[in-house]
């Protein structure tokens, strides 16, 4: 007698040959192997918008998610974010965000390359559960390098806090009406009144008021200092 | 036509002093022709004005202006009399038996015409170049013989080029395989971007960290029956933090092993934001710089400043997710761990390392940089102990290190790196970060779960752990037995654990059996301990005092003489601290003030003691 063996059942939402791997829609951070930690230009960093530690097998990938953390636009992202079977191989996108409400899964690659089949694929699965598949060039990425690395012990400070649970609601209340007040001022006029040590709960304050984009300045160029000119977002 | 091109000078310049005379003439006269036309004047006109034909100022800005979309006009090297402009392509067809014609073009009309000929050859100088398994050390000849093959698998006519000349288009294959080796070994550029493309300039933007064997052996006095007596240790490491934007030393440790764990790593960590404090310095002229130390000694700020990206190489003991957690969630700094075999990603520690061994290459007992290095210690000094001391050696390394920080730089305009961070911190925004570690776990420590049991005689509930069963009033409940609780550990001491439910109630602390109480072991230095008893070359009695005379029974070992010696160091601090002795003590005499009253009673060793034991 024969060992009977029966195939599992076609998933009937993707005809196209892509599944989920663990069957679930809600996006969570795929664990990277140790060898594939070993094999990349590996970064972990702690962020705001991700509150966990978050994998990135590129230097590409960390500027985006940096850039992402920047964006006033992006509410949330989750990279590594599903394990999908792709003409049954594995494959996981770089990063899910969530712009504007609209949710995006994103690949970046050099120059944008990208299978052709295989993009029309996920676009196609992706479409269905109302995402957006996109390919991203590296090179668009790294062109605001810049501005990400300027972010970058921004997004390390408040991501400590967060975890930390750091309170500095009244700190931020005053700093903002002091920012309303005026056009534009200096960061040296905000913080001016304190030393370094204690100046801690002020620079915290600054930076979450900067991060959630009720006051604005120009990183573009340059890191924050206390010449930069800050104003309120009208 | 680019709007630009419209102005005769906005076109590239060209050099006519490598041209002869009466190509310079040419060239001056056609410039003219082409300024003539460009300023708005007809082709007839410029023609008239400077004697020529109007279809010879046609052709000329033909010749500047034309060609393919794809391609770039000549512009000004179109003005060049008799330069080559167009890549040269046949047009008429191949000579054949019956209607001989020359061969200008024929091997490049070939390469576009029979069917992945191009392809074929240049695939095959691709696997020579790179010395593929599926290659072939490649000679024209080799390559012309494929050439050939490659034409009759085709069925090319046979009447036809190249098997009409003598050659069968010999000299173009040679000439097409060296100007495609050529280009295949130039150095190319890779596009992967590997690290941040513009180099850090602020303090604590980039941090490398890495560690690396001392380039010298050191020796210790083991006093062994009263009398003292050296010994050759094995080599130790350095662990070394450096700023890249200063290159200023952050933080320094010494491992006493060839293979630092994760927890040297930690410790190097813990350096980074613990206020520096300098050695006691004991060897004869040895001294630090008056202002000299790490930027942690500087004030709190340089304790407490967000550090950017912390670039380690992807050892397996810096992938450790002790590191990890250490490094993201304690210093709220991003770690990189880079591709394999680029050591140059990390260049400056790795030239830190490469300056202290200079100094450290003075010492008799060096190992030199390599095993031809004629520094390297002779053979006939290595059957003594060195003359410098471990300690000595680890003052050295410290007032070296430190001595850099206070050295100025040519790269950082003159400044010591000191100043440099001095300077940043006082007049720049740099980022700190908050001032203690956060919520959970600390630095070293570890938590796992197991299950607390009780054997059906009586006995204590227990907690099994590193071969050791862990008892303590904090398990004395029936209702523990045989449940899961978390325990959590200390990687570098485990005598003592930490209980708590799994739901995170605390319920107190477990200590191991009694033989293991006698001094901090590491979980690794249990787990080696346990293997040798496994294997009989330990009694279970007592495990770690038999390891220390193992040690010191093989102590003629670098390797297990530097075991040794941190033992020592382990159990002096022990010592230090008012602790129960456990059992019999090992007859090996260590610097403890009590084990060094003791010998002093006892009496030398003389000839008329041992007559006295004859009789």
């Amino acid at each position: 007698m024969t060992a009977s063996r029966s195939l599992p059942p076609p998933n009937p939402v993707s005809p196209s040959g892509v599944r989920f791997a663990q069957g679930q829609l809600i996006p969570a951070q795929q664990p990277t192997s140790v060898s594939l930690t070993k094999s990349t230009d590996y970064y972990e960093q702690r962020c705001v918008k991700f509150p966990q530690r978050g994998a990135f097998h590129s230097y590409a990938e960390l500027i985006h998610a940096l850039l992402l953390e920047a964006d006033r636009d992006v509410t949330s992202f989750v990279p590594q974010p599903y394990q999908l079977l792709v003409n049954r191989r594995f494959y996981i996108p770089d990063v899910y965000a969530v712009r504007s409400g609209r949710i995006q899964i994103l690949e970046l690659k050099p120059e944008g390359k990208f299978d052709r089949e295989k993009e029309a694929m996920l676009v196609a699965f992706f479409d269905q559960y109302g995402m957006h598949f996109e390919v991203v060039a590296n090179e668009s990425v790294l062109e605001q390098e810049q501005l990400a690395l300027n972010w970058l012990p921004l997004i390390q400070v408040l991501a400590q806090a967060l975890a930390q649970g750091i309170d500095t609601q009244v700190e931020e209340q005053r700093l903002y009406d002091i920012a309303r007040a005026q056009d534009s001022l200096a960061v040296g006029d905000l913080l001016h009144d304190s030393s370094r040590q204690e100046q801690y709960p002020k620079e915290l304050a600054l930076y979450r008021l900067l991060h959630r984009h009720d006051l604005v300045c120009d990183l573009t160029q340059r890191p924050l200092n206390y010449d930069t000119v800050i104003a309120a977002w009208n | 036509m680019e709007p630009e091109w419209q102005e005769i000078t906005n076109w590239p310049l060209v050099d006519t002093q490598g041209l002869t005379s009466e190509r310079r003439r040419g060239f001056q006269k056609n410039l003219r022709i082409a300024a003539g036309v460009l300023e708005g004047r007809t082709m007839r006109m410029v023609a008239e004005d400077l004697g020529v034909s109007p279809s010879k100022v046609s052709i000329l800005m033909n010749r500047c202006l034309g060609g393919a979309d794809d391609h770039p006009p000549a512009l000004t090297r179109g003005l060049i009399p008799y330069r080559q402009i167009k890549i040269p392509i046949r047009n008429s067809s191949l000579a054949t038996l019956t209607q001989p014609v020359g061969g200008r073009c024929a091997f490049g009309h070939l390469l576009a015409t029979v069917p992945n000929l191009e392809a074929h050859l240049t695939e095959q100088i691709r696997l020579a170049v790179r010395r593929s398994r599926r290659g072939q050390n490649l000679s024209p000849k080799a390559l012309h013989a494929q050439f050939i093959s490659h034409l009759e698998s085709q069925g090319w006519p046979r009447d036809a080029y190249p098997f009409t000349s003598v050659s069968r288009g010999y000299e173009s294959v040679r000439r097409f395989l060296r100007r495609t080796k050529t280009d295949f070994l130039m150095p190319r550029e890779s596009k992967r971007v590997i690290g941040a493309r513009k180099a850090p300039v602020c303090a604590f933007q980039e941090i490398q960290i890495d560690e690396a064997l001392v380039d010298c052996k050191g020796a210790a006095a083991v006093v062994l029956h009263n009398r003292m007596k050296p010994i050759r240790l094995g080599r130790i490491s350095v662990l070394l933090a450096r700023d890249v934007g200063t290159g200023c030393y952050l933080a320094s440790t010494i491992a006493p092993t060839v293979h630092p764990c994760a927890a040297d790593i930690l410790a190097l960590l813990e350096q980074l934001i613990q206020p520096w404090e300098p050695l006691n310095l004991t060897t004869p002229g040895l001294t630090y710089v008056a202002t000299a130390g790490f930027p942690s000694a500087l004030g709190e700020a340089c304790c407490r400043p967000a550090f950017g990206i912390i670039r380690l190489d992807n050892a397996l003991s810096h992938l450790s997710h002790q590191v990890r957690r250490m490094v993201c969630e304690h210093l709220g700094a991003t770690c990189n761990f880079g591709l394999p075999k680029t050591p140059t990603a990390r260049a400056l520690v790795e030239q830190a390392f490469r300056r202290l061994n200079i100094d450290i290459h003075r010492f008799p007992s060096t190992t030199g940089s390599h095993p031809a290095d004629t520094l390297r210690e002779p053979s006939k000094l290595q059957k003594e102990p060195p003359f410098i001391s471990l300690r000595a050696l680890e003052e050295s390394i410290s007032v070296l290190l430190t001595e850099h920080n206070h050295r100025p730089l040519g790269n950082q305009g003159g400044v010591t790196p000191m100043e440099q961070i001095a300077y940043q911190m006082a007049n720049h925004l740099t980022p700190l970060r908050s001032g203690f570690l956060g919520p959970g776990l600390k630095p070293f420590e570890r938590m796992r779960s197991a299950t607390v049991r009780k054997g059906s005689t009586a006995g204590r509930p227990r907690i099994n752990f590193e071969g050791c069963q862990y008892e303590g009033a904090a398990l004395n409940s029936a209702a523990l037995v045989g449940q899961k609780v978390n325990i959590v550990l200390d990687i570098r001491d485990i005598r003592y654990l930490d209980v708590t439910t799994i739901e995170g109630t605390p319920l107190g602390t477990v200590k191991a059996p009694g033989p293991w109480l006698r001094f901090a072991h590491s979980v690794s230095l249990r787990k080696r301990i346990n293997q040798m008893v496994r294997r009989g070359f330990l009694s279970r009695r007592d495990p770690l005092g038999g390891y220390f005379n193992y040690t010191m029974a093989h102590r003629h070992l670098p390797k297990e003489a530097l075991t040794m010696v941190t033992l020592s160091g382990q159990i002096d601090e022990v010592n230090k601290e008012p602790a129960a002795p456990y059992g019999a003590r090992e007859s090996v005499v260590r610097e403890a003030p009590e084990v060094n009253a003791a010998l002093k009673r006892l009496s030398d060793w003389s000839p008329h003691m041992a007559r006295a034991r004859k009789k």
